[in-house]
């Protein structure tokens, strides 16, 4: 009995003097790793839209509920970013946005740049944790085949032309990589297509830019 | 984009099989894969380890380390969301415990409730606490299933599943590489490379092999 | 054995990876790239000799305040305790990478948290330094951090010039070089680590 005692007292103090340290280190870091993660998507969002003077982030407010379905209260979440090209916020170049899809071993985040007719700037991978060497071929290097695959070629494209060329469309896929290209395609095209009516551009204008 | 139960079976044991793609559990992959007997002995018990260790994981995770309303200081003492501690950062230190204690605990039960299949695991288990695909499961659980801290749609059933599958994929390469390497003992191999470095050479063919199911389409 | 001698048998006498074989999957899964490599090393080194050195401050605490006996009682959660300061120690990495080097932190990715069950640190925690007072300790935790960190990059230099023709983020082999993709893809760090492992055999067989 004096023994399991013993073990006790030895283990509680160990346990708690590194817990206690642990809280210390990470009142302090946390802020840190806070604003590391927005200067990450400052730094995407000027890649996206490098001419944009001003980024104004638009909010929605998604209720947090409980498992009763009751309110708990309401978080304000960014849904995308319109890009101004002056100080003054009155002429609007665009529109940036983040998707997020489902690839080959992990989620890839891209920050994507539209301009005001829904069409696609410039788009950039945030993160992805493929396998090296195939999903990382998708921030543009030479694949398996030597054929040429860039984030570039998203350029110019419309919601509708939005496929990798296996589901018979026009982005290329990275050879070996399908499941990446195809994700990071697919991501992209159902948020966009969920982003248009908010941000005031109709599917049909955006049909008529092809 | 969720994935269902069918393709996080195919993901877990050929896609990003734990060994050959994703690296982890290398040393008793290639500790315990000289005979096929203890290969198939190991390869239970770590399914069997990291099906518990990723179930109790992710209760710990979701009712008591994540400030949600899942939070057992939410829904007994009634504590507001925003003064719930957030305990998220000591997730590898209750994770790592929590194995330790299970393997410790299964290793007694068995040792009580039958001698045989103690017999048959017994020398295993105190292995399996430091291998890192138990661990490695149960981080990645919480990374794959859960967003902001809140368990994701079937997320618990999603957790049992990867867990059982990656365990699958761990036994099918332990027992594949075990067999040929009760074969290669019988061969005429140079002296320098008799082994480990022949059983990492056999590990790289291996893996070209599995590198083949990465253009399958699980979507 | 002098200090020195305790730093320098890790590298090559000792190494933890080619010789002891332990540390084997951050060694094949992080060898990807120099940077990665570097930074792996750098971090379990850090783990491996604060953890070196808070156990054997304990075992020398134990041993002053604890009679023999109770010394041998509490041998038996020797285990979780370890445990319980290596994870420790690994929670500080993970914060201080996360906010000071995020890129770093985010392509370590799985394998920071999993510094908890390298074997190389509980190895030496169980067969070092629970049994040598400090210096000795830490020493040993140098040698051993400098031996994995070493083999990393000896297998990462390999393959990040053959795999992506680039040295530390930088293309040098000319943009006519066709990279070797399987050296970065998972069968070639199988191979590599093969071929070492074979060559530092038979320079053994040599020498007898």
């Amino acid at each position: 009995m004096k023994n399991i005692l013993r073990l006790s007292i030895v283990m509680t103090i160990v346990s708690l003097l590194s817990a206690f340290l642990l809280a210390e280190l990470y009142s302090i870091t946390k802020p840190k790793i806070e604003i590391q993660k927005m200067a990450k998507t400052m730094e995407a969002l000027k890649m996206v839209q490098p001419d944009a003077r001003v980024l104004v982030p638009v909010t929605q407010k998604i209720p947090v509920k409980d498992g009763a379905g009751n309110i708990l209260f309401d978080r304000e979440v960014i849904i995308y970013y319109q890009a101004f090209a002056n100080e003054d916020s009155s002429q609007l170049l665009g529109f940036a946005f983040k998707s997020e899809g489902n690839g080959y071993s992990s989620v890839i985040e891209t920050m994507v740049g539209i301009d005001t007719s829904g069409q696609i700037g410039r788009i950039k991978i945030l993160s992805q944790k493929e396998t090296p060497g195939l999903g990382t071929l998708s921030e543009d290097s030479e694949p398996f085949t030597g054929k040429k695959w860039s984030t570039k070629q998203f350029e110019g494209k419309t919601s509708k032309q939005l496929k990798v060329d296996k589901d018979g469309g026009q982005i290329v896929s990275i050879t070996g990589a399908t499941i990446t290209s195809r994700a990071i395609t697919n991501s992209i095209k159902s948020k966009l297509e969920t982003l248009l009516p908010r941000m005031g551009i109709s599917q049909d204008k955006n049909e008529e830019g092809n | 984009m969720e994935y269902g139960i069918f393709q996080i079976i195919i993901l877990s044991i050929f896609i990003n099989n734990f060994v050959v793609s994703r690296f982890l559990g290398l040393c008793p992959y290639m500790g315990v894969s000289k005979q096929l007997d203890s290969a198939i002995g190991m390869g239970m018990g770590v399914t069997f380890v990291m099906v518990m260790a990723s179930m109790s994981t992710w209760l710990l995770y979701t009712f008591f380390l994540s400030p949600t309303y899942h939070n057992i200081f939410y829904s007994i003492f009634n504590t507001p969301i925003d003064k719930i501690p957030d305990l998220t950062f000591l997730r590898t230190i209750v994770f790592i415990l929590v194995i330790a204690a299970l393997v410790q605990f299964i290793e007694m039960y068995i040792q009580k409730v039958s001698p045989t299949l103690y017999r048959a695991l017994g020398i295993y288990l105190p292995l399996i606490t430091t291998n890192c695909t138990i661990l490695g499961v149960a981080v990645l659980n919480i990374d794959m299933f859960f967003t902001d801290g809140l368990p994701r749609e079937n997320s618990f059933i999603n957790t049992l599943v990867q867990a059982f599958a990656a365990g699958i994929g761990f036994s099918l390469m332990l027992i594949l590489m075990a067999g040929i390497r009760e074969k290669l003992e019988l061969s005429d191999i140079p002296k320098p490379l008799r082994g480990l470095p022949i059983a990492f050479i056999m590990a790289g063919l291996m893996s070209i092999a599995f590198l083949g199911f990465a253009g399958m389409n699980v979507q | 054995m002098s200090l020195f001698a305790e730093v320098i048998k890790g590298i090559y006498k000792e190494n933890p990876v080619f010789r002891l074989v332990l540390g084997l999957c951050p060694t094949l899964a992080l060898s990807t790239s120099m940077s990665n490599a570097i930074g792996m090393g750098m971090a379990a080194t850090f783990v491996l000799v604060c953890s070196n050195a808070i156990i054997s401050l304990l075992v020398l605490l134990f041993s002053k305040i604890l009679s023999e006996e109770g010394q041998k009682s509490i041998d038996k959660i020797r285990i979780p305790v370890y445990i319980v300061i290596i994870a420790c120690f690994v929670i500080i990495v993970e914060m201080v990478m996360s906010a000071y080097f995020p890129a770093l932190s985010e392509s370590l990715g799985i394998f920071i948290p999993l510094i908890v069950v390298n074997c190389i640190i509980l190895g030496r925690a169980e067969g070092f330094a629970n049994k040598n007072s400090v210096l000795p300790s830490i020493a040993d935790g140098i040698g051993m951090g400098l031996g994995f960190t070493a083999a990393l990059c000896s297998l990462a230099i390999v393959r990040e010039l053959l795999g992506s023709g680039k040295m530390l983020g930088h293309a040098v082999l000319g943009a006519g070089y066709k990279p070797m993709l399987i050296m970065i893809l998972p069968p070639g760090a199988f191979f590599l680590i093969g071929i070492y492992l074979g060559i530092l055999n038979w320079l053994d067989l040599r020498k007898k």
